[in-house]
């Protein structure tokens, strides 16, 4: 068992602000289910530089505490969730992950608290009810945009889609790509899929198939930190094919593959959120330069923009701040400007962000966007 | 079958009642150890799945949270395949059943809320199933075990009762009627192994029982017969004094045989009083137990054409081998009545010899008759063999049983027509410490003869013609008493045991006279054992009159130095030794003594003309020229003193022939 280390950390006493509650309002909770607490760290920096620089009222008081499991607890951030929830915030933020996002979803929607969550695109979290929020894509829409670059670069090509299925998030997405190709617009497309074994990597069979040239790009769901095994074993079977990736590669920590990523001469596709250096992206990587003296990342991105949507959902109570009061403000507000990826509305009715995906290629010196249209 | 058989009844019911305790406490056991092995199996199943389990049990319910049902399949059938895990599943608290099953695992074991989700697992059925079976053939082991166990009770109660129980029965059955003389049939009984070692001891004993009935019966009219005769028989010993007219040999046969029959009616009464029917194995003088058949003998065939002879002298008499005496009795008047019977023509000449022979005591009983014929020899001592017609064949074989049960032989030499001699030859035996194998007349100056019967004075003084002077003769124990308190030294008591008409018996006069060491008991009743007891106790030698015939009678005493010339009665070792030596070489018979009192102790032995030298000094004052009276007062003539002192200090008596040096050289001077 991993030593189970919780930190509650009580912090961040804005002054200025008049909030008249004594209990904390903001609950940001993470675990190291599946992102690892270097990366969870990367979005609490992102977090703290958006909330902080854009809470504008004065008097608020205890606005934030932040809840963090670092045991490798599969069921951690339920736990973070229902502790957060017991000391009575009235917003749920964080849990940056698909898996961390549906867990302290159903904890929080329970009680009926505004939650809204970073990055996390598994698509059941758009039916968890009016409370549930994700920054991150839709997975449909993740999808769909993954489909239509296939068409569009490997038209009439047979692909292996590759999934874990012991990840909520690639199994997700496997799931929802399944249901797709079998809608009649995309009958063209051929995707073989494949499972990574518990060593995540992939069985004999599928290796045989991708050498007999059955194969002719891949389609990788998990995580680039989960898909390193599978990288390795690629590599050591020489295979070198183009990969298609989902956004968490740019999101998540890319240096576990990028020692096999470079020696590849095929190309590997990922979607991306955040632009680096786009005209959006420029003001919050000079607050994050400047705040912590280091460039941006798209953890920190994703952390940014939630920061910024909770800061701007306590800016819009005009009254006593309750939890009714939090989902509101964010209901009223339904889309929020000057963030890291520009603007970015909810549906009411929650559910995932409405935000344009591209696909970006990687490259030694970083992600390079891609053109498909 | 309480009722009938009330022992077995009870045997086969505490049994049963063993087996069925047996049973209960086996049930007991095996439930106790059945559910004792379920829970052991059940806990020792959980300890080994509810690790593994737990070590998934949260990352599964995160799955069941997320939707991973694939993966969740596929993990729960890979650990249901690899543990001994019946099911698994994720389900709400709340979803639980009621009441938890032993088998049931739920995980985790903290989380209380019932909206929550736990991990739900159930052990495997199969290896529960598995672990119960090995519980049942347990049982079924101990159910053949039982089985074998009741069949064994039955098998023990049925073999009990056709080997043990009814036997005894049969047994109690023929005791409970044998008034009713009703007879069992032993070997019908159906006995095995010990218990048929038991029927025939009791058949054996009962074989006994009857003959011992029959026995007893004898004894008591043998009993009866011996009260009723002692009646006549005392007025016939009254008359004794009588019959002094008869020839003194008839005289002393009949009242050998009064007193025979006298003993006879007393052994038998003895034996009556004692219900004995086994005599005593005893060292027999067998000249006495011999004489006493012959004299029967004589009385039997004294109107008959019979010569009984005896071929007895001085040393048939001390002859003793143990043996039955009556038994012996009875051989040798048997053998007796053959021979007279053999003779079927003239005089029946039947010889008796007692004599030893290569260590063994020898008895013959010849006869003159017709002998045994060839053809008859051989079967002679067969049980049943008999030639007679009335004859019924046990007297030989009983007669051949009895000597040979005592170590002895029997055997025969017949010739046709010229009569039989049968041998009976016995080992000796060891004298009783009452036997007196001679008289010894010569320790004695007076002879003291107590007898109540007139005959037997005769007969002594016969026996004592040479020292008639000795002997003074008393007829009663009355007579005794008033003329002796005390018995004077050197006198020699022959009284009889039964005195008539006086309150004391032989014994009691020779205690009372505190005489026991020089007296002999001179009795017809030396068998009886309360007289030989009180004889040996005292120490009174005993003789039976019936032996009075042949023991020796020794006037002079055999350990005489006939020869011996000279007597030396010094206390001085070295002297006694030096004389010795020098006689030796001298070839002079010589008998040395330290002391007068020594001397006088054996001077029987020595003759009155023997030359005895005195020491004059013979220690603690003693003065051989003083003490030498009593020598010369015994008629003691060639008196000398040897003395280590000047000769002519030393005061010479009148019987002192002379006074000498103690140097041994005086000796030849003296013979001279």
């Amino acid at each position: 068992m991993k030593n189970k280390m919780t930190s509650v950390i009580c912090l961040i006493l804005f002054s200025k602000l008049a909030f008249s509650s004594s209990l904390p309002i903001v609950g940001y909770g993470s675990s190291d289910a599946v992102l690892n607490a270097k990366n969870q760290e990367l979005f609490l920096m992102g977090f703290q530089a958006g909330f902080q620089s854009n809470l504008r009222k004065s008097d608020i008081k205890d606005l934030l505490i932040i809840d963090q499991v670092s045991d490798g607890s599969q069921l951690g951030s339920m736990k973070v969730a229902e502790r957060l929830l017991s000391k009575g915030v009235s917003l749920i933020a964080g849990f940056p992950t698909s898996h961390e996002a549906l867990l302290a979803g159903s904890v929080a929607r329970k009680f009926g608290v505004l939650s809204i969550f970073s990055g996390a695109g598994h698509s059941d979290l758009g039916k968890m009810g009016p409370t549930v929020f994700t920054t991150g894509e839709s997975m449909e829409l993740a999808v769909e945009t993954m489909l239509k670059f296939i068409r569009k670069k490997f038209p009439n090509k047979t692909g292996m889609l590759i999934s874990n299925p012991y990840a909520v998030f690639s199994k997700n997405q496997e799931d929802v790509t399944i249901q797709k190709i079998r809608q009649k617009i995309n009958q063209d497309i051929i995707l073989y899929p494949a499972h990574l074994s518990k060593s995540l990597t992939l069985s004999q069979q599928d290796i045989l198939k991708i050498k007999k040239k059955e194969i002719s790009y891949l389609v990788i769901t998990p995580y680039a930190d989960e898909s390193a095994r599978l990288l390795e074993q690629l590599q050591k079977n020489e295979i070198d094919l183009p990969i298609i990736t989902n956004s968490s590669w740019t999101t998540g920590d890319l240096d576990f593959g990028r020692r096999f990523m470079v020696s590849l001469k095929s190309p590997t596709y990922c979607q991306a959120l955040w632009m680096k250096g786009s005209k959006d992206s420029i003001p919050f990587e000079r607050l994050i330069q400047k705040k912590y003296g280091r460039p941006a990342t798209s953890e920190i991105a994703n952390g940014y923009d939630l920061g910024v949507i909770v800061a701007k959902v306590l800016n819009g109570i005009t009254g006593p701040i309750t939890k009714e009061s939090v989902l509101n403000s964010f209901k009223l507000q339904k889309c929020f400007s000057g963030l890291s990826t520009g603007r970015m509305c909810f549906n009411p009715n929650g559910g995932h962000a409405e935000k344009k995906i591209n696909f970006v290629r990687f490259t030694k010196e970083g992600f390079v966007p891609v053109e498909f249209k | 079958m309480s009722r009938n058989y009330p022992l077995l009844f009870k045997l086969v019911l505490t049994q049963l009642g063993i087996l069925l305790l047996g049973f209960f406490i086996l049930v007991f056991v095996y439930l106790f150890t059945f559910q004792a092995q379920i829970d052991s199996t059940i806990s020792t199943l959980k300890e080994q799945v509810t690790p593994v389990l737990a070590e998934k049990e949260e990352e599964w319910r995160a799955w069941n949270y997320l939707g991973l049902n694939e993966a969740l399949l596929s993990e729960k059938n890979k650990l249901i395949k690899q543990y001994p895990i019946e099911s698994i599943e994720i389900i709400q608290r709340k979803d639980l059943p009621n009441q938890l099953r032993h088998t049931a695992i739920v995980l985790p074991k903290k989380n209380k809320n019932p909206e929550d989700y736990v991990l739900y697992a159930e052990i495997s059925s199969k290896t529960l199933k598995n672990a119960i079976e090995a519980q049942r053939t347990l049982f079924y082991v101990f159910g053949c075990v039982a089985s074998l166990f009741l069949g064994s009770v039955i098998f023990s109660a049925l073999f009990i009762f056709k080997n043990i129980y009814r036997p005894i029965m049969a047994l109690n059955q023929f005791f409970l009627n044998r008034k009713e003389d009703v007879s069992l049939e032993f070997n019908k009984l159906n006995v095995i192994g010990e218990m048929k070692q038991f029927v025939d001891a009791l058949e054996e004993m009962l074989k006994r029982n009857q003959k011992f009935e029959k026995q007893e019966a004898y004894l008591e009219l043998a009993g009866q017969v011996a009260h009723d005769i002692r009646s006549p028989l005392e007025a016939l010993k009254s008359f004794k004094i009588e019959i002094n007219e008869i020839p003194e040999n008839k005289r002393i046969q009949l009242e050998l045989s009064i007193n025979r029959i006298e003993e006879i009616a007393f052994n038998l009464l003895k034996n009556y009083k004692q219900n004995k029917n086994k005599e005593d194995v005893r060292s027999e003088e067998l000249h006495s137990l011999v004489k006493s058949i012959l004299i029967e003998k004589e009385i039997e065939y004294r109107f008959r054409n019979v010569l009984l002879i005896e071929k007895f002298n001085e040393n048939s008499y001390g002859l003793y081998s143990r043996i039955q005496r009556n038994s012996l009795k009875n051989i040798i008047s048997n053998l007796i009545n053959n021979g007279v019977e053999s003779v079927t023509e003239g005089t029946s000449i039947i010889t008796i010899s007692l004599y030893e022979s290569d260590g063994f005591n020898l008895i013959e009983v010849s006869d003159n008759g017709r002998g045994i014929l060839e053809e008859n020899k051989a079967s002679l001592f067969n049980k049943g063999f008999t030639t007679k017609e009335s004859g019924n064949g046990f007297g030989l074989y009983h007669a051949k049983k009895i000597i040979e049960a005592a170590g002895g032989k029997i055997n025969f030499h017949s010739n046709s027509n010229s009569g039989t001699t049968f041998y009976i030859t016995l080992p000796k035996s060891s004298p009783p410490l009452h036997h007196l194998d001679a008289i010894h007349l010569y320790k004695y100056d007076k002879i003291i003869i107590l007898d109540d019967d007139l005959t037997f004075h005769e007969v002594w003084k016969n026996k004592l013609l040479e020292i008639n002077d000795r002997v003074e003769h008393i007829y009663s124990a009355q007579e005794m008493l008033s003329k002796y308190k005390t018995l004077p030294f050197n006198t020699l008591l022959l009284t009889d045991y039964g005195l008539m008409d006086d309150s004391f018996d032989g014994i009691d006069i020779v205690l009372k006279l505190n005489h026991m060491h020089d007296s002999i008991l001179v009795t017809a009743r030396y068998e009886e054992q309360e007289i030989i007891e009180k004889c040996s106790r005292y120490n009174i030698p005993i003789i039976s009159k019936t032996s009075l015939s042949v023991i020796k009678v020794i006037y002079k005493d055999p350990h005489l130095i006939q020869n011996c010339n000279i007597v030396l009665i010094d206390d001085d070792k070295f002297t006694r030794l030096n004389w010795e030596m020098y006689c030796k070489r001298k070839s002079i018979s010589i008998t040395c003594f330290k002391s007068i009192d020594e001397f006088l102790f054996h001077y029987k032995n020595f003759d009155s003309i023997v030359h005895i030298f005195l020491d004059s000094n013979l220690g603690e004052n003693i003065r051989g020229e003083v003490e030498s009276e009593k020598l010369a007062k015994l008629g003691f003539v060639n008196l000398y003193l040897a003395t280590g002192y000047d000769q002519e200090m030393v005061l010479r008596p009148d019987w002192i022939l002379k006074v000498c040096s103690k140097s041994p050289e005086n000796i030849i001077e003296i013979l001279k």
